[in-house]
């Protein structure tokens, strides 16, 4: 009950502009745990939160999800007691989709511009960077789950289902596993991706 | 009955009906394994989407998803990049053999590399001194060609020059190259200007559209005069008529990668 109180005390307003203070975000990491994990815990609250925004058909679910982690943030930074920071943030969501819900009314932009590439499955020129970036990501993989992943997504024949039956055979693993190792590489890439990027802007 | 998998798909997709989609977001925000779930099944939306494998229901879903959310847009395009990124790797991998070969050495035994050393240096020293025995023979002999090689077993080789300072208008195209049919090696030299300091090794490609023709990693800088440029021996049986970009980076920073695009004509 207190909860619910203190969630529909929270500004019903999406500002679109980050308003988070310096103490109410170092009040979020704390709630977070405030271990070396920390980033981790906030990059995952974020990811949920997306997907959240997102099965619920709302745009810009990426904005909506700050907006929770502020409000957030600035509940705690006013020491409130949270059981569950996870099922607090989700109830800030249910409230925000539900205050972008009535502003639905307004037109839906679709950038159609994304689309012009669709459906090729392979990068345009334009991206030749990112794809040596990758390249280099990939060659630092261990062979096994390079192998793996050129096994997984380039074998595919006609019957994309059966080809990964067939390598699971092979490795002699469950189709499970199979995916999941994949899944595994596929992260690894993706943190090499990002560290890449950190140091590009750097 | 719909399986776990067909759940969270149509749960992003935004299709589930809303009391199950209200369960999952309750397991989702106490189960870090079904986060954990949710992001493998996404990945397989994202290939599907990118492979056309998507029902015309669930790809119209996706795409009014990927219209609302940069994020998402930013999945599918690190997903192509992944993707050509994979199929180049695929393609050039003779080349990972010159990878693997250090590696393979460095797994020998101390004792035999400490052989192999020896045998090459031994195998060099004679060679040079054979060099030397018939420089003094040719020296001595009064017919100075009697004893050198033919040269019909030798490659054909052809020379092309790529200079970076020719002016091109908007309209202009690539330089041409022509290749006769006789020749066997394309030895193209790409000018680099202005001229690298400090960087010898160089490693390049040779692209046709996305994919790797050719490829070579320590390439060494030459310096004739004031120009510096790459030499490039390609085999003319890898390259036939049409559009080509020489992709070239140091060694040191595949990042700093430049491009000199050329056409290959009949």
């Amino acid at each position: 009950m207190a909860k619910e109180q203190s969630i529909s005390e929270v500004p019903a307003k999406v500002s679109r502009q980050r308003h988070i203070t310096p103490e109410s975000f170092a009040s979020l990491l704390t709630a977070l745990g405030d271990t070396p994990q920390v980033g981790t815990h906030y990059e995952q609250l974020r990811s949920k939160l997306i997907f959240f925004f997102s099965r619920n058909l709302l745009q810009f679910p990426e904005d909506l999800a700050d907006e929770v982690l502020d409000r957030l943030a600035h509940r705690l930074s006013q020491g409130i007691e949270i059981a569950s920071v996870e099922a607090f943030a989700l109830g800030i969501a249910r409230h925000v989709a539900q205050e972008q819900n009535n502003r639905r009314n307004q037109p839906q932009g679709v950038d159609n511009a994304f689309f012009d590439n669709v459906p090729a499955h392979s990068a345009t020129p334009s991206n030749e960077e990112e794809i040596v970036r990758m390249e280099r990501c990939l060659r630092k993989l261990a062979s096994s789950e390079a192998r793996l992943l050129r096994g997984y997504y380039l074998s595919i024949a006609n019957d994309a289902i059966q080809a990964r039956k067939n390598l699971a055979k092979n490795l002699g693993v469950s189709a499970i596993t199979l995916r999941q190792r994949v899944f595994l590489a596929r992260q690894k890439l993706r943190t090499c991706m990002m560290a890449s990027d950190r140091k590009k802007k750097k | 009955m719909k399986t776990d998998r067909q759940m969270l798909r149509e749960y992003q997709l935004g299709t589930l009906p809303e009391d199950l989609a209200a369960e999952v977001d309750a397991r989702l925000f106490a189960d870090n394994g079904l986060h954990r779930e949710i992001q493998d099944e996404q990945d397989s939306l994202i290939e599907d989407f990118v492979y056309g494998r998507l029902t015309p229901e669930e790809e119209a879903a996706f795409r009014t998803q990927c219209g609302q959310s940069p994020s998402l847009q930013e999945k599918v395009g690190s997903f192509r990049v992944f993707l050509s990124a994979l199929e180049r790797q695929s393609a050039s991998k003779p080349s990972s053999i010159a990878l693997r070969l250090p590696r393979f050495l460095f797994v020998l035994s101390p004792a035999l590399a400490l052989m192999l050393c020896v045998a090459s240096f031994l195998y060099v020293g004679e060679l040079r001194r054979n060099a030397i025995l018939r420089s003094q023979v040719q020296s001595s002999s009064r017919r100075p060609n009697f004893a050198m090689p033919s040269n019909e077993n030798k490659p054909v080789s052809v020379v092309a020059f790529l200079s970076a300072n020719v002016p091109r208008g908007a309209s202009s195209s690539a330089p041409e190259i022509r290749v006769p049919t006789t020749a066997s090696v394309l030895e193209l030299q790409v000018e680099l200007h202005p001229a690298p300091v400090g960087e010898a090794d160089w490693d390049a490609q040779l692209l046709r559209g996305r994919e790797v023709v050719w490829a070579s990693a320590h390439v060494p800088l030459h310096r004739i005069g004031q120009e510096t440029f790459l030499s490039l021996a390609i085999e003319t049986e890898s390259i036939r008529a049409g559009s080509y970009v020489i992709r070239y980076s140091p060694h040191s920073d595949p990042e700093a990668a430049q491009f000199r695009p050329f056409h290959v004509v009949d």
